[in-house]
């Protein structure tokens, strides 16, 4: 359990860290290659997909400390014409659907991995 | 259910490719009005970097273009305190500050003038964008610059600008994208030199677009051209005008012709229409029943009824013995305002401070070390309309002129949608005098100073410069539109009021609220009023000057004609009762003039409507609701504070009296809400004085034939009924003047939760601090200025110095403003005099490369 939470704390890293410097498209990519890296183990699109979240979250989390995102998140649902809270929601569920739906593509496309007969 | 392997490895496949192509879809484009979600979301480039951007600039900031470092100190309402060692340098730096802090307004009021809103909002925005460019606004823009010496200083004041905003763009990275961008998914295009005339030219467009001569024809068609005429008069029947006259106030002789029926066939707004194509014709009034035109936004239809007031008091006539001023603008208001607070220092050049319109590099209204100024609009008649003969119709390229063939210059104009794609390709056509709108096969042409020549900037920017009074009024003569009613005054005393602008004179000396015969030269304007014609007054033994937008000549005394249909002067005869009664007048007196909550308009009604009901009440006619009416209205002290509980009563029946006097102007078979025009409350005022007119007739009520005082008693119980059926019981609060009247601020894109809605105000309609209809127009800067031996300086405006809603100075000021307090405004001399309490940041710009 703790090396499935520490797990999830790397990639979430990864994505954080990729949406940084990168861009946000890099959730998907990396979302991809945590498909292929955990094909054939328990839930690697949840776990991609609580790691995308987490990472955006922390991220958001940035920005709160800095400037007024509770209030913005507010005017934008107004503007939208939504409660607001969702514009905050969207932002987390957003990169969870992308990283989830992307690992669950690559590993249901890649063979499943050789494994050592004495594993 | 069991599923198949096959199809559960193809849904396990499918399913989430499925989501992703959708999600990558959504990141990647927009879909309709939502923006691309992937760029837009983005925790750290999206747009949540909104809520981090810095309100201020760093400590160092390169511009360029720069020969010199400029310093900026900003105070603690974040007014830019710019220290340049140039005039140019100054200009850049402007720019750079206005893009820094109100990019996306720049650019929305640039693509209002230019009809290029379809490329940020698509096809709604194509009926609007049309109107814009066949008014020929960008047209004369266009053509302005090309003349403009580009040695010249006007030429070097706009390219500096336009470097400094530049400069801004081009350091302008992903996180520092303003709001409203990302939500249309647009990138802020490059700043041109000529943006600065389009800006001009859209406030020319604000106050000086007045087609009387539409709304003459429309009356015309309802109640006959001679009644027409009375309603739109070219004098004010109640005359309080600008230039003291020995004669004012007064109230003139009003007689209003019978209205006659319309010709066979027409039928009000019908008729009228068919004489003056649409287009240009109902976009004076269209705007204002859509609350924004076709855009959808606040301010880019044009509402008319723009006003303001100013004044000024000479030194002998206050508390300190200094010279006094104060300026209230009232325009549409909106967030981010359309003002933005700077002082500008160049050693031995400028030294100014006040408001500076975003996109242009002046202080409009301020002061400097030795004079104060501020403006009103004249309202001046610089428009007319004349009916062409076009060789063909549908095909145009020569129109008649003194019984030859003429060609007409053509015009492509493209407009594009979000993509750049094409969505509507029009030819516009000009003749001599200005822009050609066809119709129906008719054709008019249009000439309007706002469209000829464009000095204003310059001529602004030299009125900063001046040192008195004289030099001030000599810069303002290089100003041609819209003429604004400008006073002014020094520390030596002296105080003037100049209207000064470009002034046609007619054939005949004739006035313009006809449509004219365009196949003659003789139809053309003449020339143009000599400077010394102009509207002015300097050190009046009254000793004080005061503009609100009525006339500006007593017609008794010169009987120039500047314009006609003025506003009712209820405003001006507030003032100068104020100023008139008060020989000790201190700042903080002007700045509670400026909410004063008195009201001429009352002042002239409320006796009328009680004389109505006590002779009613006499012939044992009254009523109880009309009893009950008169009492309340009895006791009200005719003024407008916040807690007061009675002039909603008196507006409701000022509502109920309109409906009920002008039901002849309701085109047949139309409801009073469609009342085709709604004259001055100085013609209502005026026809008080003619009982038996055939205009208090209700023809709604067939037989019978109502009086004057039927219709006030009448008007009285109805406002009386529908206040009770609105706001409960006189007794349980309801009726509370700020529970009633509010003012409503919006962001310029109309979004809500960006906007400051439902502020209840000391104000009321024909109150020095209006407040009118949907409540959306109002004081945009109110600043009152002491010239004395150091020069103080008090001002607000509602709104912020920041376009970012979730900046702290986006709305800070919002509640001085609604309290009717000023901010002192500080006004160093060096970046050390301010002091350090009031200092929030200093910025030192550099020129080179970053």
């Amino acid at each position: 359990m703790r090396r499935h939470l520490a797990l999830v704390a790397v990639l979430a890293g990864a994505m954080g860290v990729a949406t940084w410097w990168i861009g946000w498209w890099t959730v998907p990519v990396v979302g991809a290659a945590w498909g292929v890296a955990r094909r054939g183990e328990d839930f690697p699109a949840a776990t991609a997909a609580v790691a995308a979240s987490l990472s955006w979250i922390l991220l958001l989390a940035v920005q709160a400390l800095g400037g007024p995102v509770g209030q913005l998140s507010r005017r934008l649902g107004g503007v939208l014409g939504v409660p607001g809270w969702v514009p905050l929601l969207v932002t987390i569920v957003f990169p969870a659907v992308l990283a989830a739906a992307a690992a669950a593509l690559t590993g249901s496309l890649t063979p499943p991995a050789r494994r050592d007969s004495s594993a | 259910m069991r599923v198949p392997p096959p199809l559960r490895s193809t849904l396990r496949t499918g399913i989430p490719a499925f989501v992703l192509v959708t999600g990558l879809y959504a990141g990647f484009r927009s879909v309709g009005p939502v923006p691309a979600l992937g760029p837009f979301l983005d925790p750290l480039h999206g747009v949540w970097a909104v809520a981090v951007q810095e309100d201020l600039p760093g400590q160092e900031i390169v511009i360029p273009a720069l020969s010199d470092s400029v310093r900026v100190v900003f105070d603690d309402r974040a007014v830019p305190h710019i220290f340049a060692r140039n005039v140019s340098d100054a200009a850049r730096t402007l720019g750079y500050l206005h893009a820094r802090f109100r990019l996306f307004q720049l650019e929305l009021q640039t693509r209002a003038t230019t009809g290029t809103l379809t490329e940020w909002l698509g096809p709604r925005a194509l009926a609007y964008d049309r109107e814009q460019r066949e008014l020929g606004l960008a047209w004369s823009a266009q053509r302005d610059i090309a003349t403009l010496d580009p040695d010249g200083r006007l030429s070097r004041l706009l390219l500096a600008y336009a470097e400094g905003v530049n400069a801004r763009l081009e350091e302008l990275g992903p996180r520092d994208l303003p709001l409203e961008y990302r939500l249309i998914g647009a990138r802020p295009a490059r700043w041109e030199p000529v943006n600065t005339l389009y800006l001009i030219k859209r406030m020319g467009y604000t106050l000086a677009y007045l087609p009387e001569e539409r709304t003459r024809e429309r009356l015309a068609a309802l109640v006959g051209p001679e009644a027409a005429a009375a309603l739109t008069p070219v004098n004010s029947p109640i005359q309080e005008p600008i230039v003291p006259s020995p004669r004012a106030p007064r109230a003139d002789l009003f007689m209003l012709p019978p209205p006659s029926p319309p010709a066979a066939g027409q039928r009000g707004s019908q008729a009228g229409t068919a004489a003056l194509p649409r287009g240009w014709a109902e976009r004076g009034g269209a705007a204002v029943g859509s609350g924004g035109g076709a855009a959808g936004l606040p301010w880019v239809g044009h509402r008319g009824g723009e006003a303001s007031n100013n004044w000024v008091v000479a030194p002998w006539r206050t508390a300190n013995g200094y010279p006094l001023l104060a300026g209230d603008p009232h325009l549409d208001l909106t967030l981010p305002s359309i003002w933005f607070e700077v002082h500008v220092v160049v050693p031995d050049t400028v030294d100014v401070y006040g408001v500076s319109f975003p996109g242009a590099p002046l202080v409009a209204i301020g002061f400097n070390r030795d004079i104060a100024w501020s403006f009103t609009n004249t309202g001046a008649d610089v428009l007319d309309f004349y009916r062409e003969e076009l060789d063909q119709p549908d095909r145009p390229s020569r129109y008649r002129l003194d019984g030859a063939w003429q060609p007409l210059d053509s015009r492509i104009e493209e407009y594009r949608g979000p993509g750049g794609r094409v969505l509507a390709t029009d030819t516009l056509f000009f003749t001599h005098r200005g822009p050609l709108l066809r119709e129906d096969g008719r054709a008019y042409s249009m000439r309007w100073t706002v469209l000829e020549g464009s000095q204003e900037v310059l001529a602004l920017w030299e009125a900063g410069l001046a040192r008195t009074v004289v030099q001030w009024l000599t810069a303002m003569e290089r100003f041609r539109a819209p003429i604004q009613n400008g006073v002014v005054a020094d520390r030596g005393g002296d105080i003037a009021v100049l209207a000064s602008g470009r002034y046609p004179v007619r054939p005949g000396g004739a006035d313009g609220l006809a449509v004219r015969d365009g196949t003659t030269r003789a139809s053309d304007w003449q020339g143009e009023l000599p400077p010394s014609r102009y509207p002015y007054a300097r050190n009046p033994a009254q000793g004080f000057l005061a503009s609100a937008n009525q006339q500006p000549l007593d017609p008794a005394v010169d009987p120039v004609y500047l314009g006609g249909n003025w506003p009712s002067p209820w405003r001006a005869l507030r003032i100068n009762a104020l100023l008139g009664a008060d020989s000790s007048v201190t700042p903080d007196d002007m700045r509670g003039f400026q909410t004063d909550p008195g009201s001429a308009r009352a002042d002239w009604f409320v006796p009328a409507f009680l004389g109505a009901a006590d002779r009613a009440a006499a012939a044992g006619g009254a009523t109880a609701e009309l009893r009950a009416a008169a009492d309340l209205l009895r006791s009200w002290d005719r003024r407008y504070p916040r807690e007061n509980e009675r002039a909603v009563l008196f507006e409701l029946a000022m509502t109920a009296l309109d409906d009920a006097l002008w039901d002849e102007l309701i085109p047949a078979g139309d409801s009073a809400a469609d009342r085709e025009y709604t004259p001055t409350g100085a013609i209502t005022a005026a026809l008080l004085a003619d009982t038996a007119s055939p205009w208090w007739d209700d023809r709604r009520t067939g037989d019978a034939r109502e009086t004057r005082d039927a219709i006030l008693a009448a008007a009285l119980a109805t406002g009386y009924r529908r206040a009770r059926e609105r706001y409960g019981d006189p007794a349980a609060g309801g009726w509370r003047w700020e529970r009633v009247r509010h003012q409503n601020i919006y962001h310029l894109l109309r979004f809500r939760s960006l906007s400051a809605l439902d502020i209840p105000v000391q104000g009321g309609p024909g109150l020095l601090n209006p407040s009118n209809g949907s409540g959306t127009h109002g004081a945009s800067w109110r600043m009152v200025v002491e010239l004395g031996p150091e020069v103080h300086g008090w001002g607000v405006y509602p709104g912020g110095q920041s376009g970012n809603p979730v900046s702290r100075w986006y709305a800070d000021r919002l509640p001085a403003w609604t309290a009717g307090q000023l901010d002192t405004l500080p006004f160093p001399r060096t970046p050390d005099d301010l002091p350090a309490e009031r200092r929030l940041g200093t910025t030192v710009f550099t020129g080179g490369t970053r």
